[in-house]
């Protein structure tokens, strides 16, 4: 966020007492700071890693009943408890998240559900320990008393009640500002990248040495953490906890809050918050009511003309939403009592928002103001000469003269069929290897083998030294091995150069405090690596593009950039699975000289590809597999006068010189 | 016929296509040759509607689709077998294969006679008669592309976009899919053909159009394009100098 919103958003604060004096709605304000906390931390988990939590109002209540315990059995206050309710809170997130995100699909939410409701019950039932339905009673500390000063502060309300509820309200505001700040901090860094990368594509993100599992749990984590401090707050600001404020509709709530206003922003969340905390006032109200109806239609009516005067979309579009909200003004002044339709209205508003504003408000705002602006690049140039910004570096070395990597004998059965059967390779240091053979073949199933994505089924795979079979993909890919994907898997909503600081992921040392706090350590390390990353791309020739989205790339500048990505893992041996596929003549010669370079730099290559001209004029070696089986193996001009490899694959030669 | 007008269209805020014109008479093969990035998918993807143009006409048999949305254009009687072929992977072959008649089903398309139809795309490519009963997702590559093109072939199109058919095939297999492009010729198909191995698409083509950066840099009978000395130079020559 610049500079400027940022002196806004602390003067608005200091202000807001002032402008609002009435104690209820200054205290409205704070529980708004206190639900943004919550929502921007679900936003983490549900915005950007993509899992649903229904439990984050029962990690809330975690964090409001931790102070509740410290204050009843230990006697301690509101600053104790912020750092236990958070360690507290994290701890259960951890519990949670471990055993549910270890299997894709909707366990999160189921998980965290049941766990909504058992907080519940024991929070009722252990009355020992919580007090049972009885709730919890506080008392808002005062930190800090301004009486003796009322000659040099006439300007402030001198009562104790107004001073705790002020007071109160800055402590809430500046917790709030610290959150925004941190997850700012946080997305920007290399986890908020990670974030990213494994909705977009999981096993690609594993197979850069990212462990999806392990990111997504450092999320929920993290976002739990968030409801615990939300959490101590909480039960200081209302000064009374019960087990019915902690309820699943809340759950519910903070997942709408962050929908409603928009997912992955920072205003969007607050936005939802603010929405979800004033909506009961709004509802019972109803000439407020009827004015905030009256504005909305207002609104989609001056929106709906500007975009079809600006013939962003067609009438047909906009007159359903534009005529709903007229109707939903004439249902307000039509409207009686609105207690008795409180539910209905809420439920109205859910739909409107998934029908016609997917992204949110923020979204729908963003797309209607601005245009997104270009991803910052950041790089500083100086830092592109440093020997640790060279595009190639190797981590892993065959031992002295032995291969790098030897397949032996791997077997890989899906059910009754044997995508390979058998088969034994070795790749010597510094070479290129070819593999190649008839679509469905199993190479692409040797690939996988190769990086863990399968475990196989029998038989033995080395590489530098150390038995790599069956181990997980992002420890195959730290221990050396890199690939590129037949149908590319790069991080489609992350920019040209994030994509390659995925991959640079494991060059990272520092950890959440010193993101948070922004280290001058994290700095200059965040800076090198993209300074490494602008090398990268400089190398696969994709410098000019840095700051695109990789979805918008052409497909043959999307394999060049999985080969950049590959490349910034540092690996030994590199996998290229069809890298020529789509690609015409010029852009091929391009591709050969990359492959080459990479290969002088001292990499080894295994290159699956079709376009028998790459793999002639590349490979040192060339395996041929046909149905799962090795049936050729030798220097390329052999295997291609190999008449069972003419047969199998190559056919009459009328193709191999369409290429 | 298809007619493509002053075409303008991309992603977002990057424009791919700047301006690109090109004409599909009717029963004639055109082939759209060009560099990564040129713009030829991006172009299949504004005619068939999964990219909304800015401005400029398409206009399939004289009337305007630039604009509809894509389930409306391939009533209208356009094909589009897409770049990766796209099948659907959870379904069986033959599920897929009539999938591709659903708008002559629903009677959005005359319906003539879709058992017939089937049986023909099985004579096209007698391998998937074979398979029939298989999910698609278990195919091989080049087993998935023929299931692609009977698919599109079963809308009886006015006219058929086909990107890269030859994407990720084995060699021999590159032959067969040149084999049935020359057989989709004979059956006087109104075909677009993309395709990164030039020379093969440009010998069975009747025209030829030349992409570079989103506009059109050439165009003409397949003949004059094969015979232009830059078009050899940069996109008939083999990738290591071999011709």
């Amino acid at each position: 966020m610049s500079r400027i919103v940022w002196l806004a958003a602390i003067v608005a604060v200091l202000v807001a007492p002032y402008a609002v004096t009435s104690p209820y709605y200054l205290h409205l304000l704070v529980t708004i700071a206190i639900f943004s906390i919550v929502t921007l931390g679900l936003d983490v988990v549900f915005g950007y890693t993509g899992e649903v939590s229904l439990g984050h109002a029962a990690l809330l209540g975690i964090g409001s009943y931790t102070a509740a315990v410290l204050s009843m059995h230990f006697g301690l206050g509101l600053w104790p408890a912020i750092p236990i309710a958070i360690t507290v809170t994290a701890g259960f997130g951890a519990l949670l998240a471990l055993p549910a995100l270890r299997v894709t699909g909707p366990y999160l939410a189921m998980v965290t559900l049941a766990f909504g409701t058992i907080v519940q019950i024991l929070i009722n039932e252990m009355t020992d320990l919580t007090n049972g339905p009885l709730g919890v009673k506080f008392v808002t500390p005062l930190f800090f008393d301004w009486r003796p000063y009322a000659k040099m502060l006439p300007f402030l309300d001198m009562s104790m009640k107004r001073m705790k509820e002020m007071q109160y309200f800055y402590l809430a505001a500046v917790a709030l500002l610290l959150t925004i700040l941190v997850i700012n901090r946080v997305l920007a860094s290399r986890y908020g990248r990670a974030f990213e990368a494994l909705r977009d594509s999981p096993i690609a993100c594993d197979c850069m040495g990212v462990s999806v599992y392990k990111h997504k749990v450092i999320a929920f984590v993290l976002s739990a953490a968030f409801c615990g401090l939300a959490g101590v707050l909480f039960a200081y600001s209302e000064q009374y906890v019960a087990p019915n404020n902690f309820t699943f509709e809340l759950s519910v709530q903070f997942l709408l809050a962050v929908t409603m206003g928009g997912r992955k922003s920072r205003l969007g969340p607050i936005l939802g918050a603010a929405i979800i905390v004033y909506l009961p006032n709004l509802l019972a109200d109803i000439a407020l009511f009827r004015i905030v109806a009256g504005g909305i239609a207002a609104v989609a009516l001056i929106g709906g003309t500007i975009s079809i005067v600006r013939e962003r979309e067609s009438w047909r579009r906009i007159a359903a939403p534009v005529a709903l909200c007229i109707a939903f003004f004439a249902f307000a002044l039509a409207l009686q009592k609105i207690t008795d339709f409180k539910l209905a209205i809420f439920g109205v508003m859910i739909l409107f928002v998934v029908y016609y504003l997917p992204d949110g408000i923020v979204g729908f705002l963003q797309r209607l103001v601005v245009r997104r602006a270009g991803a910052k690049i950041l790089a500083d140039p100086a830092l592109a000469s440093r020997p640790e910004a060279e595009p190639i570096a190797i981590r892993a070395r065959a031992e002295g003269g032995a291969a790098l990597l030897s397949v032996d004998e791997v077997v890989m059965r899906f059910g009754g069929l044997k995508a390979l059967d058998g088969v034994s390779l070795s790749v010597a240091p510094g070479s290129i290897h070819g593999l190649i053979g008839p679509n469905g073949s199993g190479k692409s199933t040797m690939m996988n083998v190769l990086t863990g994505v399968y475990a196989p089924t029998d038989g033995r795979v080395r590489f530098a030294g150390a038995d790599i079979a069956g181990h997980k993909s992002p420890e195959i890919a730290l221990a050396g091995i890199a690939r590129t994907f037949q149908n590319v898997q790069l991080f489609g909503e992350l920019s040209v150069l994030e994509n390659v600081l995925v991959g640079l992921h494991h060059s990272y040392r520092s950890g959440f405090f010193a993101i948070g706090a922004r280290l001058p350590s994290a700095k200059r390390e965040e800076a090198l690596a993209r300074a490494r990353a602008m090398n990268i791309l400089e190398f696969v020739g994709l410098k000019a593009l840095a700051a695109e989205e990789a979805r918008n790339l052409p497909y043959g500048k999307q394999r060049l950039l999985e080969i950049g990505r590959a490349l910034a893992l540092d690996p030994a041996l590199l996998l290229l699975d069809e890298p020529a596929a789509g690609l015409t003549a010029p852009d091929i010669t391009e591709l050969i000289a990359i492959i080459r370079k990479i290969r002088d730099a001292g990499l080894s290559v295994i290159l699956i590809e079709h376009h028998m001209d790459v793999v002639m004029s590349l490979c040192d070696a060339v395996t041929v597999l046909d149905f799962g089986q090795k049936i050729a193996e030798g220097r390329p001009e052999a295997v291609q006068r190999d008449p069972r490899v003419i047969e199998a694959y190559l056919g009459s030669g009328a193709a191999a010189h369409a290429a | 016929m298809l007619e493509v007008d002053n075409l303008v269209a991309g992603y977002g805020k990057v424009k791919v296509l700047h301006g690109v014109s090109l004409t599909v008479p009717t029963g004639q093969v055109v082939a759209l040759i060009g560099s990564n990035g040129a713009g030829k998918t991006t172009t299949l993807r504004a005619i068939s509607g999964m990219v909304k143009p800015e401005s400029g006409t398409i206009r399939l048999n004289g009337r305007v689709i630039s604009g509809l949305d894509s389930h409306k254009i391939a009533r209208l009687g356009l094909a589009h077998s897409p770049e990766a072929r796209r099948v659907f992977p959870s379904l069986p072959v033959i599920d897929n294969i009539l999938l591709g008649a659903y708008p002559r089903l629903t009677g959005s398309r005359p319906k003539g006679d879709v058992a017939a139809d089937l049986e023909r795309g099985f004579e096209l490519f007698p391998r998937l008669r074979e398979r029939r009963n298989q999910l698609a997702g278990t195919l091989s590559g080049g087993e998935q592309q023929m299931l692609a093109m009977a698919r599109a072939l079963m809308l009886q199109p006015e006219a058929l976009l086909l990107d890269e058919p030859s994407m990720g095939l084995a060699p021999k297999l590159v032959e067969e899919i040149f084999v049935t492009v020359a057989r989709l010729k004979a059956m006087r198909i109104t075909l677009l053909l993309v395709e990164q191995f030039a020379a093969a698409a440009l010998e069975v083509a009747d025209f030829g159009y030349v992409m570079e950066n989103g506009r059109v840099s050439l165009s003409g009978t397949a003949k004059e394009i094969r015979d232009d000395p830059a078009v050899k130079a940069a996109y008939l020559g083999s990738a290591v100098g071999r011709g």
